[in-house]
């Protein structure tokens, strides 16, 4: 596993397939041109070998192996660890932890610090129970309100203190648990390779039909995901999804599940570890309405976040049986085309920071 | 990107509707405020206690604080004095309220004044004054023919609020009392103004088809290179092409999935509502109110255009669901607003005057022949404004996908409480944002296609 690299360098590449690279063409120097010719045909922008993809029983899309998954997160973040927040660092993490590489990698702690945090929140929480507690006593008992507050200015004193110090004494805490026998690989040096990449069923689609690498068959993909016989508004909502997921690749943002934030998509620039994400995507159809509450629930959560809030409404543009027929030829990529994808902003508007 | 320019994105990208505006008023010190009446600050609130937990002391701080706040309201100095008194007779015949001598400062933004002097209130306008205390309601009473006969009854709040006729006409009134409150200047659209403003030319001065053909050669044109094009996903495109960048890449996925353009500059935004063809089946929403910032200058009889529009929806009405996209499109078909995201007519009110028209002509030739003095630009506090913060290109190109195109206010009413939301067509196809590695090739030339900005 690599060291800590920095990001320009590590996510060169926004798309899992690479340009290649052409030597220099000097036109006084025609050893130049045949080798130009040369390096232009033996080249190719294809993988040696294509990703093979798996599909699990439960219908999950996933990806094995170190490399692969690496490979596809550091080109364009595609897939989510199963066993990780976004980026696959479960192996890496759990060597960490149960010290079992030798050079001792810091910088694959991203869960462990979200935990600490988590532990600390729970803790002040606790604390602040205890003092509510306390002040109700007091105050049953008649205390002055000023004498209360000196006494919650004492306990957030005391609270400080107690963090600081709790900080400083932190180490590792003992790092084999009784259930990691199990992961342990026989050698006793490496940990099972057990997790792997989840990609969503739309990332399946597009890096198997608009960007072929993975191996995996199409129409197996979508027969998993929409049942052997699908209705046409089930694959109507597909064909949105995918146009949706499309346009905004297309057009260079980095498109992730934006479950954690209630809506279909979230749109970050370059990725995930250089930005938190800008925008959050809403893909509807063009005749869709909810009442006004979904939208607004919609948009607080959103908009507590830190994001804009994009009603992506996705209509087609040609007549159903169009869309049919193009599905049952398995001409997936022209059925997409019959998409087109409008936008709209949706966000509260204040009328004091509009006045002048 | 380096750490201070993510944090400028930061900085520059988060700082307009942020959640600020929960703040609670403290009357205690508001009580201390009036005696001086000076200051229009209002304090912080306090900490706050989350339940009732039974004892004394907490019970004392809430007796209090509702003391202060009930002997604010009620010891402060009311009702208005026999002297600037101004009556106000509902005129049931044509639904609105007659002044016979209006004066005072609401005259410069509301009512309509007719030639025998008199200025007629529109109904909302009307309950709006009297809420306020600005006028009182009286009842125009004809006895017999003879219209001099008046007999006044004065009316109660409770009256007035009788006249509304309909749920919509109350929704409305609630929208416009918000907004007036706040001190914006709202005309309702059914009461224009003496010489109507738009940014579109009128329909005689239509450009005439010959544009449309023009497109139509256009797109023939284009044709033949797409012949010999093999697409991305066809098994031998990778034997045929070669890709020395990713935005060659790019530009390959982006050629599938078609987007919608929407218009970004005047003759785009003329365009579009000359050639824009809709669903008429579509529920036409009605855009309610015209709304300007306040501004002192404001003329009633040329308003020119306005800086927001805004449609009402109720949200408890059975009979209106929230708009669908079709809806949504028929509504920004009708917007003529000023156009906020038009960069060269940003400057000032009198760039706007050359690209308008009122009844009918261009504005600047309406006021010549008028003898109106052209507006103003901006003085005073409003020259820093025209220095308006220019951003690096990148985060330009963000918060113009932020703020998107044309815009319209929906406000939303909610049992009574109004909020507002902004909707605005955005365009992420028009730009761009590839990241190319500045490494791979060595050229600059390739960063600045990165950083290429179509707005």
């Amino acid at each position: 596993m690599a060291k800590r690299v920095a990001g320009s360098k590590r996510y060169v590449h926004p798309l899992p397939i690479e340009p290649v690279v052409l030597p220099p063409l000097i036109a006084h120097n025609p050893l130049s041109w045949v080798y130009w010719v040369l390096a232009y045909v033996t080249s190719s922008n294809q993988l040696p070998r294509k990703i093979p993809l798996e599909v699990g029983a439960d219908g999950r899309y996933t990806v094995t192996g170190r490399e692969q998954m690496q490979y596809l997160w550091e080109h364009g973040f595609f897939g989510t660890g199963q066993l990780s927040r976004s980026e696959p660092t479960w192996q890496a993490r759990t060597v960490d932890r149960l010290q079992l590489d030798t050079e001792g990698i810091a910088g694959h702690k991203l869960e462990q610090v979200t935990q600490l945090r988590r532990k600390q929140r729970l803790e002040f929480k606790r604390e602040r129970a205890s003092f509510e507690r306390k002040r109700l006593e007091l105050r049953r008992q008649g205390v002055l309100e000023s004498e209360i507050l000196e006494q919650e200015r004492l306990w957030l004193k005391q609270l400080r203190d107690r963090e600081l110090q709790w900080e400083a004494s932190t180490g590792d805490p003992s790092p084999v648990r009784a259930e990691d026998a199990e992961i342990i690989a026989e050698d006793g040096a490496s940990v099972l390779p057990i997790e792997k990449l989840e990609l969503m069923p739309v990332e399946a689609l597009f890096l198997t039909l608009a960007l072929p690498v993975l191996h995996a068959d199409a129409p197996a993909i979508l027969a998993r995901t929409l049942g052997p016989q699908p209705a046409l508004p089930q694959i109507e909502r597909l064909c949105r999804l995918y146009a949706a997921y499309h346009h905004y690749r297309s057009h260079g943002w980095c498109v992730r599940s934006g479950i954690k934030f209630g809506c279909d998509f979230l749109l970050y620039r370059r990725g995930p570890p250089f930005h938190h994400a800008e925008f959050s995507v809403m893909v509807l159809a063009p005749d869709e309405r909810h009442d006004y509450t979904w939208y607004s629930t919609v948009a607080r959560v959103v908009g507590g976040a830190q994001k804009t809030l994009v009603l992506a409404y996705v209509a087609r543009r040609a007549a159903a049986d169009q869309l049919a027929a193009l599905w049952h030829a398995r001409r997936y990529m022209e059925a997409f085309a019959l998409f087109e994808v409008h936008e709209l902003v949706y966000r509260r508007w204040l009328p004091g920071k509009n006045r002048e | 990107m380096t750490e201070a320019e993510e944090l400028s994105v930061a900085l520059g990208l988060h700082d307009s509707d942020a959640e600020e505006d929960a703040l609670a008023q403290d009357w205690s010190e508001m009580a201390k405020l009036v005696k001086k009446a000076n200051q229009h600050a209002l304090p912080r609130r306090g900490e706050k206690d989350y339940e009732p937990d039974g004892t004394d002391a907490q019970a004392l701080l809430l007796h209090t604080a509702k003391e202060t706040m009930f002997g604010t309201l009620l010891n402060s100095v009311r009702g208005s004095t026999v002297k600037t008194l101004i009556k106000a007779y509902w005129e049931e015949e044509q639904r609105m309220a007659r002044i016979p001598n209006a004066r005072g400062s609401f005259t410069n933004t509301m009512g309509k004044v007719d030639k025998h002097g008199q200025c007629w209130l529109q109904l909302h306008e009307f309950v709006y004054l009297v809420e306020r205390g600005t006028v009182s309601p009286y009842l125009a009473l004809t006895v017999g023919d003879e219209k001099s006969n008046h007999e006044d009854v004065l009316l109660s709040v409770q009256d007035v609020y009788a006249l509304f006729s309909s749920t919509e006409e109350l929704d409305e009134f609630l929208v416009y009392a918000h907004l007036k409150r706040l001190g914006f200047i709202v005309v309702s659209t059914d009461n224009p103004p003496a010489h109507v403003t738009s940014f579109y030319p009128p329909l005689s001065q239509k450009s005439s088809a010959s544009s449309n053909w023009f497109c139509h050669i256009h797109s023939w044109l284009k044709t033949p290179q797409n012949l010999f094009h093999v697409p991305l996903y066809h098994p031998l495109h990778f034997l045929l092409h070669r890709y020395t960048s990713s935005p060659q890449l790019y530009e390959e996925l982006s050629q599938h999935i078609p987007f919608k353009k929407v218009p970004h500059d005047i003759n785009e935004l003329r365009e579009e509502r000359n050639n824009g063809i809709l669903n008429p089946n579509v529920k036409q929403w009605k855009i309610a109110f015209n709304v300007w910032k306040p501004k002192s200058s404001f003329k009633k009889k040329t308003p020119g255009l306005p800086d927001f529009q805004v449609v009402v929806y109720n949200k408890d009405n059975a009979g209106q669901q929230f708009p669908t996209y079709d809806e949504f499109r028929s509504i920004f078909h009708r917007l003529d607003y000023r156009f906020d995201f038009l960069n060269e007519l940003d400057v000032d009110d009198s760039a706007w005057d050359d690209y308008t028209y009122t009844d009918g002509m261009p504005t600047r030739e309406f006021m010549q022949r008028n003898k109106i003095a052209p507006s103003q630009p901006h003085s005073g506090g409003d020259s820093r404004k025209k220095k308006a913060r220019t951003y690096p290109q990148h985060i330009a190109q963000i918060r113009r996908l932020k703020s998107g195109f044309k815009s319209f206010i929906l406000s939303v009413i909610d049992d009574g409480l109004v909020s507002f939301v902004r909707i605005a067509e955005s365009d992420f196809g028009s730009s761009n944002i590839w990241y190319t590695p500045p490494s791979q090739t060595g050229t600059t030339n390739n960063r600045t296609r990165s950083d290429k900005v179509d707005v």
